[in-house]
């Protein structure tokens, strides 16, 4: 959906008519019927990439305050685990890329690994800004104690540091503008891509997805810090969960299009210049929990 | 069970080793497995002992052992700090143990197998003895047995390159022994006889002046056994040169001797650690956490590597606990305690760890004939078990969940987010730093373990040996794998385990049975696996019911059409090569291209070959400097031609008279 | 001293003149490589043959080895013939020298011994004809993969055409870094996108690329082969089908060399239809270059959606004009085949002017962003003296500081009436061919606004008779100089030799890709402009 909708977005700002933004689900649909090849050079990698890649988004989705809060999971949502868990899933991505021993895996796996390893302090130190604005732990928390008073990043104008390293780690997470070019075909500059180069069918499917699901995990994240109403908790009735489906959708819209229009506006930055992204990340985070120090003692 | 039992358990436990050596030594075919058996049932014997004593309340004290005359003035108990430690050692020697059943009978041409057989025994008698000793005479005995026996057992396999690592470590274990020795001289005042408890007392009448000297020596001479930076160079010399089961002995029992070594000092010796002291050995572990990992990010041999990771894990201990003395003197006594069970847990845990994949290398190496990653590959395929028992020691020991190291750092994070607010300023900006640095170290642990599971088992095989390598035996996959399963449990049952350790003494526990707490947050470890669990599982089901699983097919992996060759993997070099360019300003790489033309009148059509330089910094312009000086200076005493031999000698020398000038 | 005297007194040659700017010469086999050595190498003779040589000490800088070829003249002469052809910049002269090799014995010393530029012209000798070249330092097949069985020579006459050949496997060893941690990055022949089939290796320890190796010829057709016995008309069709986008040029080349062979004469004003279609070809080949760097390449995504869809616009002019996509079809030998109206010559004049304008607007607005700029420059430097050494030629020389155009040095068409500017550019990086292709586009505009502001008059077609010989014709198109030699033998082809720009340009990746990161690789390759179809022929 998400991806889907990015593509969208970008088509119709660079001029173009663009896919329907539902095209992926048709892709996965697709895909899901086909024959699953898999590459004879690899082991038992190669099976289990799929599910743990998927299965970590969809943990990730399942426990992060995207559309409720609340619930029996809140208390895996702890922002140490939930930093782990996308680091798990990025582990197994690469070793899958790795195990068909193409040249492209082992690039893309590399420059994927390098990403997800560096930008760990930046997640971690993003996520303690927000656990020292709410004094909570777990996101849930984060997300659940402002639902009544507006989003958090409104209660604390000086998060918004935190929010744009988010931001940023979400475009790297999601091997999106500028580290790596999600529509490319030339095989060596590619990231995402190469990571899921010799998959097909349903396991191409369940990368893909998981991918996507990741965007909208941080989409949605990223919109609730903003605003999180309405949301859904454990009392809601029938009209709420229609209009928490309705405020979902509008949110993922709106996000869709602040990073299309990123992504038409900026161009892809050369491998070795990610540094300079990665920096400034990093220091916008450290920003980010220095001035939530500071609101406190102020 | 009684007092009585255990202690006849222990004392069987601690002297059995000594008989396993004497068996090794007898000239019978079957002394090697014999003595083997010896030491994994004491050393099984002795983890029982250590664990009833752990959770026990009275410490278990061996008064028959001080009245053998060779053990003259010495005393030995176990209480339940100490007995966490010896857990952990007998734990690790009796897979050690088991393993090198198999393995040294593999490897009769590289080593003598009762030589090593010896050797080994001893080293953990000397490790257990360290343990159990409770006054200064008895530490330092066996502190010197263990240290001297790993000198002899790097000697073993008798090549050249084992020379020159064995008098590096000779050196270094030399003057750490050395400094050790004089700073306990210093805060005992020459009472060697007398027991810890009673010193405890008398360290708090000391002058300024000795007990900044006797500190100073303390956390070099620790430190330099614990391989921390900059003090960390014989670490990856010797353990490349080990047999395999003393290299998971090395880095799973003998460094924790030091850490050991370290909190009986300056937790329960000294009274009170002044601030340079603490800051010294915080940046000390900041400093070899960074180091440790970038350098096995980097390094393409497989146990030196793996080194480097033991070296990080240090890293990140001597932090937490730096940490914890630090919040201890600011009166945070919460992040203390917390940031001392998480660098207690870091070490069960990557004794776990790290022994299991220094046991797995031993496979590895054998089957590839090589240290090196990229004459490795394909492995998964070969040896699936194993493959899977290392996959989770590399997820343990990246520190990813549910897996112990995970629960180590999730506990140290935690606390040190929930004590941010309540902390001064100076702790505030410490915490931020560690935050910093530990989640970047544990995000580059991630990158050299991914790059380790990935070159050694994953892809095709890069050389024929690995190609034609065979699944190994039982003998060997139980104790790797017993050792993945250890590593899975503890990080499930880690609050259990905390709880169980919790009033050893060092801080009071705040550790429930079933969930972890600290700092504002909660884990339930369980929870978390069982979830993780239950998603993939529902994934599958889903996956099965949606999509027609059979109808899969294998193929080779698309070549674009040319034909692929295990030289257009990606190779362990290629794979670090982001990390080499975005730190090359510390790392300092060298990629040396030599070009040569074939032909003498035609340039351009050329023959290219390339070699990495890895700068071992610290080496170059720390070392090599001080080596210099040092031949220099020999050269001169001696007034013979400089040798090296004679430099090394005249090393030990001075270090001697230097450490009898700063006792006396 | 000019270079026949030279040629003559110094080195003691007997020298045929044909035309003014071609002198021929005949020595025996042994002498062959040395002297092409002593030419092109420049040992000592430097203030004897030209003050005016660069004298900054290079080598190379003496005579152009154009091209080396063999002859299977058996019927004729009972031998074979090996001919390298030089040219000299100072005199632009050509010179042909020959040497003839026995059946029985098919050696001779190797000119890539000291000459780089003959490297895979005696390999697709060895490859074609079974003649050794002896002590070549890499002396791997060229054009024959795997499958091609030992023994068979495509170009000797008593191999047939359509002969069917059996399968071999015969190893095509590829060159590669020795050390520990290389990795060869395999590349193609199949590709993801849309991409001529060629396999490249890129060895790497990380991102940096440490040496390039290529394997081409997966789509070898044998042209000069199938060309052989063909009269003028079948020969046409063949040229003008070598390479879609250089159908005009090709064409042109081989009506020069038949009308140089048998002095015909062409009006004015079909020479101004010839410099003005190959003026169009060139725009169409740069425009569409141009997008690919700046836009596939480096990423810089509206300089290849305007790049394309301003290409297609030139694309269909020539639809228009010719009925074809490809400017193919206008140029024969005497003339051109239809003359244009003046309404027509208008059209163009304004179209093409448009059109240029708006590229060159994007162009301008594109290099003034700095992160385009910055993935331009400093990658994929070609050195002058690896330029010269290497024989490179077009784009690739000129802006490497190599001052060659065939247009101005060897006026052809309507060159001699408007002569081009040829601009040059030192850097030799991916940022001096993207922007030479740019100026060379604002002078292709101003020439196509000149010819077709006065083209001329004349008859547009004029008869021309073959004639027994041989000959050469020599054009340049916005990717380098194409040379085309006939031999005729009673109005029928009876060799052709095409030496395509591609040919000699291709194995200069392997000496600008080095030390650039892999993810240039593209860069390096696209800014080169080459084709496969050009050099499997």
């Amino acid at each position: 959906m998400s991806v889907g909708g990015v593509r969208w977005f970008k088509a119709r700002l660079q001029g173009r008519h663009g896919a329907v933004p539902w095209l992926p689900y048709i892709t996965y649909a697709n895909l899901l019927k086909k024959e699953n090849v898999i590459s004879s050079t690899g082991s038992w990698m190669l099976h289990v990439t799929p599910y743990a890649v998927l299965g970590s988004n969809i943990f990730l989705a399942l426990v992060l305050p995207l559309v409720s809060v609340g619930g029996s999971l809140t208390a895996l949502s702890n922002f140490i685990v939930v930093a782990a868990v996308l680091l798990l899933s990025s582990t197994f991505l690469v070793m899958g890329a790795f195990d068909a021993g193409s040249a492209f895996g082992g690039l893309g796996g590399s420059r994927a690994i390098t990403l997800a390893a560096l930008f760990e302090p930046t997640i971690i130190l993003t996520f303690i800004a927000l656990v020292l604005a709410t004094g909570s732990s777990t996101l849930d928390g984060v997300i659940s104690g402002q639902v009544m008073v507006g989003g958090l990043l409104i209660q604390a104008p000086y998060l918004v540091l935190s929010w744009f390293a988010l931001m940023l780690t979400a475009l790297a997470e999601t091997a999106r503008y500028p580290v790596d070019e999600p529509g490319t075909q030339l095989e060596l500059t590619m990231m995402h891509e190469a990571t899921v180069f010799d998959y097909s069918g349903p396991y191409l499917a369940m990368l893909e997805y998981a991918s996507a699901l990741k965007l909208t995990v941080f989409v949605l994240l990223l919109a609730n810090l903003i605003l999180p109403w309405p949301i859904l908790v454990a009392t809601s009735s029938g009209l709420t969960v229609f209009s928490v489906i309705l405020a979902t959708l509008l949110k993922l819209l709106v996000v869709m299009f602040v990073i299309a229009l990123l992504e038409s506006s900026i161009a892809r930055v050369r491998l070795y210049r990610i540094q300079e992204f990665l920096t400034s990340a990093f220091f916008m985070a450290l920003g980010g929990v220095s001035l939530a120090l500071l609101s406190r003692l102020i | 069970m009684t007092m009585q039992a255990l202690a006849i358990m222990l004392l069987a436990s601690f002297l059995g080793m000594a008989l396993a050596a004497v068996v090794a030594s007898l000239p019978n075919r079957h002394a090697h497995r014999l003595s083997n058996l010896i030491v994994a049932v004491c050393a099984l014997m002795g983890a029982v002992v250590g664990i009833f004593i752990a959770t026990a309340t009275e410490p278990l004290i061996l008064p028959s052992a001080s009245l053998w005359p060779v053990f003259y003035g010495m005393n030995f108990s176990l209480d339940r700090f100490s007995a966490i430690f010896y857990t952990l050692v007998s734990g690790i020697s009796f897979f050690a143990a088991a393993y090198a059943i198999p393995y040294l009978e593999q490897q009769p041409d590289n080593y003598n197998i009762r030589n090593v057989n010896i050797l080994t025994a001893v080293f953990i008698f000397g490790m257990q003895g360290v343990i159990l000793s409770t006054n200064i005479f008895g530490f330092m005995t066996f502190w010197e047995i263990m240290s001297i026996t790993l000198f002899f057992l790097i000697l073993a396999d008798g090549k050249a390159v084992s020379r020159k690592a064995g008098f590096l470590y000779l050196i270094l274990a030399h003057l750490s022994t050395s400094a050790i020795m004089a700073g306990l001289f210093l805060l005992s005042g020459g009472a060697l006889l007398n027991n810890f408890s009673v010193l405890a007392q008398m360290t708090a009448d000391l002058p300024q002046v000795s007990l900044f000297v006797a500190i100073g020596l303390l956390i070099f001479g620790f430190g330099c056994k614990a391989g921390l930076v900059p003090f960390h160079v014989w670490l990856p010399e010797v353990h490349s040169q080990v047999p395999t089961q003393v290299s998971a002995l090395l880095s799973g029992a003998m460094l924790n001797i030091a850490v050991y070594g370290f909190l009986r000092v300056f937790l329960f010796l000294l009274p009170g650690v002044p601030m340079w002291a603490v800051f010294t050995v915080f940046f000390l572990g900041l400093l070899s956490a960074v180091v440790g990992v970038l350098y096995s990010v980097l390094e393409r041999d497989i146990t030196r590597l793996l080194a480097y990771t033991s070296i990080q894990n240090f890293g990140i201990m001597f932090t937490m606990l730096g940490l914890a003395l630090l919040a201890g003197q600011e009166g945070n006594l919460v992040l203390a305690q917390a940031a001392v069970y998480a660098a207690i847990f870091l070490m069960l845990a990557q004794a776990v760890c790290q022994s299991g994949l220094f046991l797995a290398s031993g496979v590895l190496v054998a089957a590839a004939r090589s240290r090196r990653l990229e004459a490795m590959g394909g492995l998964a395929k070969r040896m699936p078990q194993l493959s899977v028992g290392v996959f989770m020691l590399i997820l343990g020991a990246a520190f990813l969940p549910p897996f112990a190291p995970f629960i180590a750092d999730w506990i140290f994070v935690q606390a040190m987010v929930g004590g941010l607010e309540e902390s001064s300023l100076r702790l505030k900006i410490m915490i931020l730093v560690t935050v910093s640095t530990i989640t970047f170290v544990t995000g580059l642990a991630v990158f050299a373990m991914v790059k380790l599971y990935a070159m050694a088992f994953l892809a095709q095989a890069r050389s024929e040996p690995a190609a034609a390598a065979m699944q190994p035996g039982l003998e060997f996959l139980l104790p790797i794998t017993s050792l993945s399963g250890l590593g899975l449990m503890l990080g499930l049952f880690a609050p259990q385990v905390l709880n169980g350790i919790g009033a050893v003494g060092i801080a009071p526990a705040n550790f429930s049975q079933q969930i972890l707490v600290t700092g504002g947050g909660s884990l339930v470890p369980m929870d978390l696996a069982l979830f993780m669990l239950v998603v993939v599982f529902g994934l599958w089901l889903i996956r099965g019911l949606i999509s027609d699983v059979k109808l899969t097919r294998e193929y080779q992996t698309w070549d674009g059409g040319q034909p692929l060759t295990p030289r257009m993997e990606f190779t362990s070099t290629a794979f670090s090569a982001p990390i080499r360019f975005l730190f090359s300003f510390f790392l300092r790489t060298k990629k040396l291209v030599n070009v040569t033309p074939v032909t003498t009148h035609n340039r351009w059509i050329v023959a290219r070959s390339m070699t990495l330089l890895i700068n071992q910094v610290w080496y170059d312009r720390l070392y090599v400097p001080i080596g210099a000086g040092f031949t220099r200076l020999a050269s001169l005493v001696v007034r013979l031609q400089s040798g090296n031999l004679q430099a090394y000698i005249s090393l030990i020398l001075l270090a001697t008279v230097l450490t009898l000038m700063i006792a006396l | 001293m000019s270079l026949k005297e030279f040629l003559g007194n110094v080195l003691g040659l007997h020298i045929q003149a044909d035309r003014s700017d071609l002198v021929f010469a005949s020595v025996p086999r042994e002498k062959f490589a040395d002297i092409i050595d002593e030419l092109v190498n420049v040992r000592g003779l430097t203030t004897q043959l030209s003050m005016s040589l660069d004298v900054s000490g290079l080598v190379g800088v003496g005579l152009a080895l154009a091209h080396l070829y063999a002859t299977d003249d058996r019927t004729s002469a009972g031998s074979y013939g090996v001919h390298a052809l030089l040219h000299d910049d100072t005199s632009q002269t050509w010179f042909l020298l020959s040497t003839r090799l026995q059946p029985e014995d098919l050696s001779y010393p190797s000119v890539t011994r000291r000459v780089m530029a003959a490297h895979w012209f005696e390999r697709f000798i060895q490859d074609m004809f079974g003649i050794e070249a002896v002590g070549h330092p890499d002396p791997r097949r060229l054009v024959h993969h795997e499958n091609v069985p030992e023994g068979h020579f495509p170009l000797r006459k008593d191999f047939m055409w359509n002969a069917k050949m059996e399968t071999a496997d015969i190893a095509y060893p590829m060159p590669f870094v020795i050390g520990e941690g290389v990795v060869e990055i395999p590349l193609g022949p199949v590709y993801g996108g849309i991409s001529e089939p060629a396999h490249f290796r890129l060895n790497v320890a990380g991102e940096r690329m440490i040496a390039l190796e290529s394997k081409f010829f997966f789509t070898h057709k044998g042209v000069e082969k199938l060309l052989e016995g063909k009269n003028l008309p079948e020969a046409l069709t063949l040229v003008e089908h070598i390479c879609g986008d250089s159908a005009a040029s090709h064409a042109l080349a081989f009506a020069q060399a038949i009308e140089n062979l048998a002095a015909c004469k062409v009006s004015i004003r079909a020479q101004s239809l010839r410099s003005l279609v190959n003026e169009l070809e060139r725009v169409t080949m740069h425009i569409s270059d141009l997008a690919t760097i700046g836009g596939l390449g480096a990423g810089y995504t509206l300089l290849s959606s305007q790049g394309f869809r301003l290409k297609e616009q030139v694309v269909r002019l020539s639809d228009e004009l010719l009925g074809n996509r490809f400017w193919r079809g206008l140029i024969v030998p005497g003339g051109v085949s239809r003359d244009f109206q003046a309404n027509e010559f208008q059209k163009i004049s304004i179209v093409m002017g448009e059109i240029i304008d708006e590229m060159l607007d994007v162009v301008s607005l594109a290099i003034q962003s700095d992160g385009l700029r910055d993935r331009l420059e400093n990658i994929g430097i070609l050195s002058k003296e690896a330029g010269l050494a290497y024989g490179a030629v077009g784009i690739a020389a000129r802006a490497s500081g190599i001052d060659r155009d065939v247009r101005r040095d060897h006026p052809y068409a309507a060159y001699g009436r408007f002569l081009p500017t040829v601009p040059i550019k030192v850097t030799g990086d991916v940022y001096a061919r993207f922007m030479l292709r740019v100026d060379e586009l604002k002078d292709s505009q101003r020439l196509i606004q000149e010819l077709c502001k006065n083209p001329g008059e004349g008859a547009h077609l004029m008869p021309c008779e073959p004639k027994d010989g041989r000959d050469l014709g020599a054009v340049e198109n916005g990717r380098g100089e194409i040379l085309h030699l006939v031999y005729l033998k009673s109005g029928r082809i009876e060799r052709y030799v095409i030496r395509d720009p591609s040919f000699c340009n291709w194995p200069l990746l392997g000496e600008i890709a080095p030390g650039n990161i892999v993810s240039d690789f593209p860069l390096c390759s696209q800014s080169l402009g080459l084709s496969c179809a050009g050099t499997d022929l």
